[in-house]
């Protein structure tokens, strides 16, 4: 059993709550051995670092144990991980989106626009072959293209980029759910 | 007259094309930002209208109610001629925005779109390529 599945909605809309339901469900019911939880955040403030423990503390005191897997820019996994016996749980690709434009804002902006594509591509490759391998992935995302657009060039590269990875996501996903206010709405 | 709607990027256009693909046998025409106001048009020919806030902008000074019942009007007439459908960017679901004329540009949008979707035999919301109806019947 293989499956690539996507979920977004807006800030506090419980999309993490219902990923990770969904995920430990998955992981007993196809009863598989481990659960892992793919963490992109980088404490920059207190409130980011008091938000990563906040996370964190709730994930050790689920009655099943995950194991954490630091992807902050480069999309590897962890060469021992085996696909067919795990779950896999990214929350959130936002995060690893603003990182990447982070590591790569020194750039000349072609040369950026390369970069980040070479990103954007490895990415897509890792859900390819990690699907490809019967592995289960739920990707978490976060819903921010329906307010108006920014008036910084840098927010506006940041929404297109990510509305179309979504529109990849949604394509490729086997499923696909939109949360509002803990309201599930299944679009695939 | 026929709306989609959808977020920013989440392939709207496209949505539109892949549609009107099968449509081969008529004349379409794209607009981004303008009403075309030829009155050259006939009813087998299909006019895509999309970038209602850049309209809205050029006339933010006016009044709410005014402008979006003016765009709907411009729209309506076109309608009669030819076959309308409007990409509507769903812009009114984040934080109010700081600046007054963003608050307007966002308002204005919300009026216009609420007379378009009325006006419509179709509306269709597009997340992400996925289309679902609103209302009526499939482009």
């Amino acid at each position: 059993m293989a499956k690539v599945i996507f979920i977004t909605g807006g800030v506090r809309s419980g999309k993490s709550a219902f990923a990770e339901y969904y995920a430990k469900q998955l992981y007993q019911e196809l009863e598989r051995s481990s659960l892992y939880y793919i963490a992109s955040g980088v404490a920059v403030d207190e409130e980011m670092e008091m938000r990563i423990r906040r996370h964190q503390k709730d994930r050790e005191n689920s009655a099943i144990k995950w194991s954490t897997i630091e992807i902050q820019d480069d999309p590897k996994l962890p060469e021992n991980i085996s696909p067919k016996q795990s779950v896999i749980l990214w929350d959130c690709i936002t995060t690893w989106l603003s990182n990447i434009l982070y590591i790569t804002e020194h750039l000349e902006a072609n040369a950026r626009m390369l970069e980040i594509e070479k990103y954007l591509v490895k990415l897509k490759k890792l859900f390819i072959s990690w699907k490809k391998n019967d592995g289960i992935i739920l990707l978490v995302s976060n819903e921010i293209l329906d307010e108006p657009a920014s008036s910084y060039a840098e927010a506006n590269y940041y929404r297109r980029l990510l509305g179309e990875l979504h529109q990849w996501i949604v394509h490729y996903s086997d499923e696909a759910y939109e949360m509002d206010y803990s309201k599930v709405e299944r679009w695939k | 007259m026929q709306v989609i709607i959808g977020g920013a990027y989440n392939g709207k256009r496209k949505f539109v094309k892949e549609k009107l693909l099968n449509n081969s046998s008529t004349n379409i025409h794209f607009f981004e930002g303008e009403i075309p106001t030829s009155n050259m048009f006939s009813k087998e020919e299909i006019i895509v209208i999309g970038n209602f806030e850049k309209i809205i902008l050029q006339n933010v000074h006016l009044e709410e109610e005014f402008i979006a019942e003016e765009v709907f009007h411009l729209i309506k007439k076109l309608n009669q001629q030819a076959q309308v459908i409007c990409i509507c960017t769903d812009i009114g679901r984040g934080v109010v925005p700081l600046l007054k004329e963003e608050r307007k540009l966002r308002d204005t949008c919300g009026r216009l779109y609420q007379k378009l979707f009325s006006e419509s035999e179709s509306v269709i919301r597009v997340w992400y390529g996925i289309p679902q109806i609103l209302k009526g019947e499939v482009l």
